[in-house]
């Protein structure tokens, strides 16, 4: 492979794999997103960093539905979501809800990988339930993915007896096994000991090489530099500043984005 | 007067008493079956958005939890029939009385220790589920309730044995469960200690088993061993899946 950057960039014509327009959200009365737009072409690596409240994780949890936008419009693959803030739950239906959110893998904080399942249960699970595969050929795909993240002889223990990193590398197994079309990680090195970051951020590298389309919530600013084809930079619900890592992290044209910046690389 | 244990033997190893202990154990299995059925809706109620289900449901409780066991079995029994010639029909027979009354009675105990079990499985598994278009119903069956059930199940074994010692009350329903039997041996020859060492065994020997199943069970549940390793509910080591 060649050297940085190592997510490609892709033309801009083509449909992008995900597409948020004019999203809002608020909790009660508290406001959280106040209309923010981005694009991830197909091989993007899309960074949201920001300081905590700016709306980075509620954007990635909104994309996924998990939390539904008040409003505003969100693009999978070419499929549009208007939310409609007059509708209960948008106006979107239940099950376009969930098949969007079976085509899209998601790594949490805290793994939440689950704890009566064996990683290899973990990992065939939605394939086998939410896309109804065969299970062979779960279980084929899965011992894969799990060879791929580097603990294949982990697939018979359960999640209590491995490692915080090697949860979180399940937890990306489990997340590729429903083939998505993009990746959601929430900061998914926040919960590691510091001994155990680098074997995770090694798993999301090499899924950005193999042209696997992220958006990443991260607090790793160096990592978000070099494996990033774009940073989003959120301040207070709104997209601050957005540009390709080196105009974000060395040239931010932004008092609020020049603060972060020098606050997070302690300069 | 010395224990003699000719009749003691002949009354343990007789079909009566065997017949009595197994009405004893399928009173309390079905009574405790059904209770659960019934609590699992009303735990998940005592959580629902709307208040006047809340209260409803809280009100079950208080008054089946206030009233004793007693009590229901001689209303289900003998005021019930009262109420509607359905119920003076010959369907509607002791155990049936028994199994009615034990149920309600249960289901407003057993509410509690689901109510709490459902709550404690953690949200991150669940909302992981849903991250992955698992429907709700997916998210209940596959995440929440085997989850949830390795916490209620302690508890629930507890609140077995309570209840296999209640359909002993049964008895004043002229229910032949284990109780009943005892009592009419003893009345026609008034040897208590026998009689009464029988019944004591035949609970032992159930609440025994019981607590064997219970360790098993638990040890099925214990996710920190490596399935492999694991042993399947006979004792013997499972085989490797892979």
């Amino acid at each position: 492979m060649s050297t940085a950057p190592l997510a490609r960039a892709a033309a801009s014509t083509e449909t992008p794999r995900i597409a948020v327009q004019n999203l809002k959200k608020s909790f009660g009365r508290l406001p959280v997103l106040h209309g923010v737009s981005l694009s991830a072409p197909q091989g993007s690596v899309i960074s949201l960093v920001g300081s905590s409240g700016s709306g980075k994780s509620t954007l990635l949890r909104c994309i996924n539905l998990l939390e539904v936008p008040d409003s505003g419009d969100i693009q999978i693959d070419g499929e549009t979501l208007h939310f409609d803030p007059a509708k209960p739950s948008g106006g979107v239906q239940p099950r376009q809800i969930r098949r969007i959110r079976s085509s899209l893998g998601m790594v949490f904080q805290s793994f939440n990988l689950w704890s009566h399942m064996t990683i290899l249960e973990n990992v065939i699970a939605a394939p086998v339930h939410v896309l109804g595969q065969p299970r062979s050929q779960a279980v084929e795909r899965a011992h894969d993915l799990l060879k791929r993240v580097g603990i294949a002889e982990k697939h018979d223990f359960f999640p209590a007896q491995l490692s915080g990193g090697q949860q979180q590398r399940a937890a990306i197994a489990r997340a590729m096994a429903i083939e998505p079309k993009a990746l959601l990680l929430d900061e998914p090195t926040s919960a590691l000991d510091p001994e155990l970051v680098a074997e995770v951020l090694q798993v999301i590298k090499d899924l950005a090489v193999a042209g696997t389309t992220m958006i990443l919530v991260t607090h790793e600013m160096r990592f978000a530099r070099e494996v990033s084809s774009t940073v989003v930079f959120l301040h207070r619900g709104v997209v601050g500043e957005m540009g390709p890592p080196a105009q974000i992290f060395d040239d931010p044209q932004t008092e609020a984005c020049r603060r972060f910046v020098r606050s997070e690389f302690g300069a | 007067m010395t224990f003699n244990f000719d009749v003691f033997w002949a009354a343990l190893t007789s079909w009566v008493f065997f017949e009595a202990a197994l009405i004893s154990l399928a009173l309390a299995l079905l009574s405790h079956a059904s209770a659960i059925a019934i609590s699992m809706p009303l735990a998940l109620g005592l959580d629902s958005r709307r208040k006047a289900v809340r209260i409803a449901i809280r009100l079950y409780v208080g008054v089946f939890r206030a009233i004793p066991t007693l009590l229901w079995l001689l209303f289900f029994w003998n005021a019930l029939p009262q109420f509607s010639p359905v119920f003076r029909e010959n369907w509607y027979t002791p155990f049936i009385a028994a199994w009615i009354a034990l149920t309600v009675n249960e289901a407003a105990y057993q509410v509690e220790i689901n109510r709490a079990a459902l709550n404690s499985v953690d949200k991150g598994q669940t909302s992981a589920a849903t991250a992955f278009g698992f429907t709700p119903w997916q998210v209940f069956r596959l995440v929440t309730l085997p989850q949830a059930a390795r916490v209620a199940l302690p508890p629930t074994v507890n609140e077995f044995i309570t209840l296999l010692k209640a359909t002993s009350l049964a008895s004043v329903i002229s229910l032949q469960e284990l109780m009943t039997v005892t009592n009419q041996a003893v009345a026609s020859s008034f040897q208590f200690q026998e009689y009464y060492a029988v019944a004591a065994l035949y609970y032992l020997i159930i609440v025994g088993l019981l607590t064997l199943i219970q360790s098993r069970a638990e040890h099925q549940f214990d996710w920190t061993v490596e399935r492999s390793a694991r042993r399947g509910w006979l004792g013997r080591a499972k085989e490797q899946s892979q």
